[in-house]
């Protein structure tokens, strides 16, 4: 086992520097990524970009940014989202060529649903095909390779010269950091890279290039939903995706306490708003449950701050009828939308659109209805049902099986005045206990719904509160976990403390579903719905695969009266900087199960 | 023992009607002789996915469940790199499509024939449930690999599906074979079909016969052969078929003609003939490099990158011998990818098969020696020999490349041994190739990933078949695709997977030297970012996670073989292993390396 003490700084120093001179075009990216305040850079190796590579070990010194190596692009760009999820700052990450490039566009588009800023760097083999080695650097050259994922990032280039480096990269980073976020794509010719600096390059300072403010919503818009809010007699405020701070979460609490809004949030997003407020509608959710939807045929105002897919969200609210109250929808989501992928969604319903940045149109709201001196509307109730009553695990029967929702409870149980950052709740949803208290007190879904997701997201979530005193934990489901399991190397290798449990069912089981449903349909035998889904036989040991990665490990963890013990353990083990791992057998099954398509027969 | 074909059986599945369009692609499936389909589930393929368990019975083809679709892809890369023929693929919706790229990219720089069936969430807007169907829909999904593969469609009814199917089964089986892409729309799948559709008949779209070349060229070729004093012939990337090589004997003994091969595509020569030049590897050795020198004739047979060979052999100079090229590989290059290489020469060029074209040059220089042969008999290499042997090496050093290839070359007596693919470092010196099923050549895009699921995919081709399937892995391109090991173990396919283990992404460590070197910087730094250590993976213990028998770290020579003893009589008995063998960093002959 590793010692735990070894600080990240001090991994992979190297020696004999000496006092470098910017001499190379790929010092250049390098020197930028620096003055961009990219703290790391993820990667897997590869020949196309050794020049840069070279650039940050020995030019840089291979701090600011530091290189963390993963054993897989699908880790590299996930572990940059993850930092991203939970600090809302760009992380950097490196793809070979157009080998691993490919190895991380499914990360990418992950990242680009998620609009997490990303400043992914690439490169190409070198487009002089004199300088080319014969066969490797033929088969990695490819044309135009940001044309792999220009339909799903905010920006991409191939800068032809040093000096056109430069303006890329504060390109890049405007591109990356402006409302709405998302990932952005360099790809560095290996020729170039390799190419002696021609006199001296001038660096125009950071300051002036930087994002700009978002844009605010017309004061008319403010006023006018002001007016509706402070007028309604039941409105509803719809939180969506948005920023980590906590001021702006502090606004949030401040609007709905004001306004006495009925709150809903959703479980693919990260922490908006407190779970236990009394105006917070239901437990989070991942889609719409029973007291959203009475909420909604109450209200006369409902305002959407950002809601993710607010359209599929309507139809799912219209199974009692139409949405009687007024509609606010406020986003900037639509600039970013093209016709290639479908992740705009439905388009909304809306009676007033306002595309501004919806976290500070609160602020607006907030400072509109203080000008107002207008006192709190709230009665000081609770927006939604009283919480079910649920037996604590504690006092449940020791030799029961354990159910998805159980872990999040658990860790809920054993918390105690624990700092907890919990990064995804698989698919037992976040149960009947766990609080959301804080902007890092979880973080969220992959976005794009591309599994492998969940090992990377978790290594850069951890990486991102390494030190801070929060707790990082991930929930994980055995699907997910295995598409990206090796992604736990680098967190064993860098020493970033962190918990990870696995809900494990032994199956991709929400495909289990799927064929059911379709065997209904064509009245063919449902009981065949487990061919090509169950990851048994034979059963994976999860817990040996996670300590054969540098991981302590647990498991499997099968009765309940194992589970609070076990997750104390863990969070005691990551509290001592230890990466810890869990494997938890629960049971097949949702805690609310997904959305099924319906058959050729309707729903 | 498991035989594959016994695994996931369905039951109940009585007499099921064709009814439903995805119930067409699986029937057409089956019709094409399609065997297997590796896939990862997802719910954008449900209709499909019941077809072939409820109405196919899962087999022929049979579904094989891997964790990754990087992995569904490379098995079924092995498959066609072991057998010439189709497997296929299931890559569900935009994000499994995405996790399959590279996985395609490589099968088509290696020029497999793959069917790769694809599904997008429902094209028709009103079918999608709110949030993940729309996630999982984009326009025109087979324009992200559009550039690597054949061919692609996203066919708009049943019976446009059945002609889809068709066609891809025609264009894939032709040279030059790469894979194809068939989206199926998830609307399209679960809708019912026309009873009275009729489908096409398979037998009447069939792919060509191989392409000969025209009779004039073969006369101009067949005249500078017979007359060349020095010939060499270059064997590329050729088909496994043992007539084919004995062919390829026949001619060369008939011209006297030096052999040159290559690592990075399957054995295509036995190494061990007295006209192969010198062992087979990704740049020319020494040998070789003078006999294409004093070469007055050169035959091409497909060698994936002549320009490039050439650049390495005769540098900025001259090459003064009238070369023959023969290859339909320009019938798919494209302004894209760069895979096609640096122009090749040609003075002599055929559009046309290697394997015909072998046939045909026999016939004609046959009738222009009148049956002599052009050789004296006389050793043209530089020996048919192994130069080391196993038992001189010392039995208690750590285990070098070298080391590990002899003793490799020790197991393999009384045993059919097929190498599906080697390291960098391999020493080819210490191991003859002398069938066309010893060596399966590389993983065509050098994507990294590749090598455990072309393993298992060649290891399911050949499990009814003498041969003993071994791969012999680097730890960096095993760790990026090592959960594929499940899929071994659930199917029990019959593979040793050995890996020779620097504990780092060596390769690359020598560009970081190279550079450092050029800017007048630290090497020693070049491991920074490259090493795979600290933790160093316990590949047996996560091996064994998976349900793949396991042994490891070997360190010493002296437990070599023994360790790789044991393996095989788990493999020979129906299973998979994977040995963990610790090797010394270093190259037996080092790759090129860009230089300033």
């Amino acid at each position: 086992m590793n010692e735990v003490t070894k600080d990240l700084k001090n991994i992979d120093r190297p020696v004999n520097l000496g006092n470098p001179q910017m001499g190379w075009a790929s010092d250049v990216a390098a020197e930028m990524l620096r003055r961009l305040g990219i703290k790391y850079i993820s990667l897997n190796p590869g020949a196309s970009y050794r020049g840069l590579h070279d650039s940050i070990v020995n030019y840089l010194g291979n701090e600011d940014p530091q290189m963390l190596i993963c054993l897989h692009e699908d880790h590299a760009v996930h572990v940059a989202q993850g930092y991203a999820k939970a600090t809302g700052e760009p992380m950097a990450c490196a793809l070979h060529s157009n080998v691993g490039l490919m190895h991380g566009l499914m990360a990418t588009f992950n990242a680009w649903c998620n609009r997490a800023p990303i400043i992914m760097m690439g490169a190409t083999g070198p487009v002089d095909a004199a300088i080319r080695r014969p066969w490797i650097d033929w088969i990695h050259t490819a044309k135009d390779q940001g044309a792999l994922l220009r339909n799903f990032t905010k920006w991409d280039d191939e800068p032809r010269s040093a000096e056109a480096i430069v303006e890329t990269m504060y390109r890049a980073n405007q591109m990356a950091r402006s409302e709405p976020p998302g990932p952005v794509y360099v790809c560095l010719d290996a020729g170039l890279q390799e190419d002696a600096l021609d006199g001296e390059i001038t660096i125009p300072d950071a300051s002036r290039f930087k994002p700009s403010d978002a844009p605010r919503a017309s004061e008319n818009a403010v006023k006018e939903v002001a007016d509706l809010l402070m007028g309604a007699k039941s409105a509803i405020i719809m939180i969506g995706r948005s920023g980590r701070s906590q001021e702006t979460w502090d606004n949030r609490v401040k609007l709905a306490e004001l306004t006495g809004a009925g709150v809903f949030t959703n479980l693919r997003n990260a922490a908006v708003f407190p779970s236990s407020h009394l105006l917070h509608v239901g437990r989070p959710a991942g889609g719409v449950n029973p007291p959203m939807r009475e909420a909604v045929n109450k209200a006369d105002v409902i305002l959407s701050l950002n809601w993710l897919d607010f359209g599929g969200t309507q139809r799912l609210l219209k199974r009692d009828g139409d949405i009687k109250g007024k509609i606010i929808h406020c986003s900037m989501e639509q600039s970013v939308h093209n016709g290639y992928g479908m992740e705009l969604f439905e388009l909304p319903e809306a009676d007033i659109n306002i595309t501004a940045d919806h976290d500070a149109f609160v602020g607006q709201l907030l400072a509109e209805i203080a000008k107002r001196g207008a006192a709190s509307k709230w009665d000081g109730k609770r927006a939604g049902p009283e919480p079910a009553a649920y037996e604590p695990i504690a006092n449940r029967d020791a030799g029961m099986n354990i159910e998805p929702a159980d872990i999040v409870t658990a860790l809920a149980e054993v918390q105690g005045g624990r700092k907890i950052s919990l990064n995804r709740v698989a698919s037992g949803g976040m149960g009947p206990a766990y609080e959301i208290t804080d902007p890092l007190s979880y973080l969220g879904h992959d976005g794009g719904g591309g599994l492998a997701s969940g090992p990377g997201t978790s290594v850069g979530a951890a990486l991102a509160v390494k030190g801070t005193g929060w707790l990082p934990v991930a929930v994980l489901g055995d699907g997910d976990f295995m598409q990206g399991n090796t992604a736990l190397w680098t967190a064993a290798k860098y020493r970033i403390p962190m918990l990870v449990i696995i809900s494990n069912n032994r199956s991709n089981f929400n495909d289990e579903l799927h064929q059911e449903t379709v065997a209904k349909d064509r009245d063919r035998p449902v009981e065949n719905r487990w061919i090509g889904m169950r990851i048994s036989e034979p059963d994976i040991k999860l817990s040996n695969l996670a300590k054969s990665l540098g991981f302590e490990s647990q498991g499997p963890i099968e009765k309940m009266g194992d589970l609070l013990p076990a997750i104390e353990k863990g969070l005691k083990a990551v509290e001592d900087g230890k990466c810890h791992f869990i494997d938890v057998h629960v049971s097949t099954g949702y805690a609310v199960p997904p959305l099924m398509r319906g058959g050729s027969k309707g729903e | 023992m498991t035989d594959v074909d016994g695994m996931d059986r369905p039951v109940n599945v009585g007499n099921p009607q064709m009814g439903w369009g995805s119930d067409v692609a699986a029937e057409m499936l089956r019709r094409m002789g399609i065997k297997y389909l590796s896939m990862n589930p997802g719910a954008s393929y449900r209709g499909f996915h019941d077809s072939i368990v409820n109405y196919l019975g899962n087999s022929d083809p049979q579904m094989l469940l891997c964790l990754h679709e990087d992995h569904a892809v490379h098995i079924a890369q092995g498959y066609a790199k072991a057998t010439d023929e189709p497997m296929g693929c299931i890559l569900h919706s935009n994000v499994g499509l995405m996790h399959g790229m590279m996985g395609v990219f490589n099968a088509w720089c290696n020029r497999v024939p793959m069917v790769i069936m694809g599904a997008t969430g429902p094209v028709d807007a009103p079918k999608r449930r709110p949030w993940i169907d729309w996630i999982h829909t984009m326009k025109d999904q087979g324009a992200l690999v559009r550039n690597f593969v054949k061919y692609d469609d996203e066919p708009r009814s049943a019976q446009a599906l059945a002609e889809t199917m068709v066609r891809v089964n025609k264009t894939i089986r032709t040279a030059p074979m790469a894979p194809a892409y068939v989206c199926l729309d998830a609307g399209l799948q679960e809708s019912a079909i026309d009873p009275d559709m009729k489908l096409p008949d398979v037998s009447r779209f069939l792919p060509p016969a191989p392409t000969p070349a025209a009779q004039s060229s073969i006369d101009a070729a067949a005249d500078l052969l017979v007359s060349a004093k020095n010939p060499v012939i270059m064997m590329g990337r050729l088909k496994r078929s043992k007539e084919d090589w004995d062919n390829r004997i026949k001619l060369a003994e008939m011209l006297g003609a030096g052999i040159v091969t290559d690592m990075k595509t399957g054995a295509s020569f036995p190494t061990d003939h007295l006209l192969h030049l010198a062992p087979p590897s990704n740049r020319p050795r020494e040998e070789a490099v003078v006999a294409m020198k004093a070469a007055d004739v050169i035959l091409d047979l497909n060698w994936v990158d002549l320009a490039g060979t050439f650049k390495l052999v005769f540098g900025r100079a001259d090459v003064n011998a009238k070369v023959i090229h023969v290859s339909v590989d320009s019938l798919i290059h494209n302004g894209w990818s760069s895979d096609h290489q640096g122009m090749p020469l040609g003075d002599v060029t055929m559009l046309a098969e290697p394997e015909p074209v072998t046939e045909q040059l026999l016939a004609a220089c046959e009738k222009r020696l009148a049956g002599k042969s052009k050789w004296d008999g006389k050793n043209k290499g530089r020996t048919s020999d192994i130069d080391t042997k196993f038992s001189d090496l010392n039995q208690d050093d750590e285990i070098s490349v070298e080391a590990l290839t002899l003793g490799m070359n020790e197991v393999r007596k009384g045993r059919n041994i097929t190498l599906t693919n080697v390291t960098i470092g391999w020493a080819a010196d210490g191991y003859h190739f002398t069938h066309p099923m010893d060596y399966l050549g590389n993983d065509g895009g050098g994507g990294l990933g590749s090598g455990t699921g072309t393993a298992i995919g060649a290891g399911l081709a050949l499990k009814d078949s003498d041969r003993t399937v071994i791969a012999v892995l680097g730890d960096g391109d095993t760790m990026q695709g090592s959960s594929a090991l499940w899929t071994a173990a659930h199917y029990s396919i019959p593979v040793l997977i050995l890996i020779s283990n620097n504990r780092s992404n060596f390769n690359d460590e020598i560009h970081q030297e190279t550079v450092a070197k050029m800017r007048n910087r630290a090497p020693e730094n070049r491991w920074i970012g490259q090493r795979i250590d600290d933790p160093e993976v316990d590949i047996a213990e996560y091996a064994a996670a998976l349900g793949v028998k396991s042994a490891g770290p070997v360190t010493k020579v002296g437990e070599l073989i023994p360790a790789i003893e044991a393996a095989l009589k788990v493999v020979e008995a129906g299973g998979p292993y994977v040995l963990n063998v610790h090797v010394q960093k270093g190259y037996a002959v080092p790759p090129p390396a860009r230089e300033a």
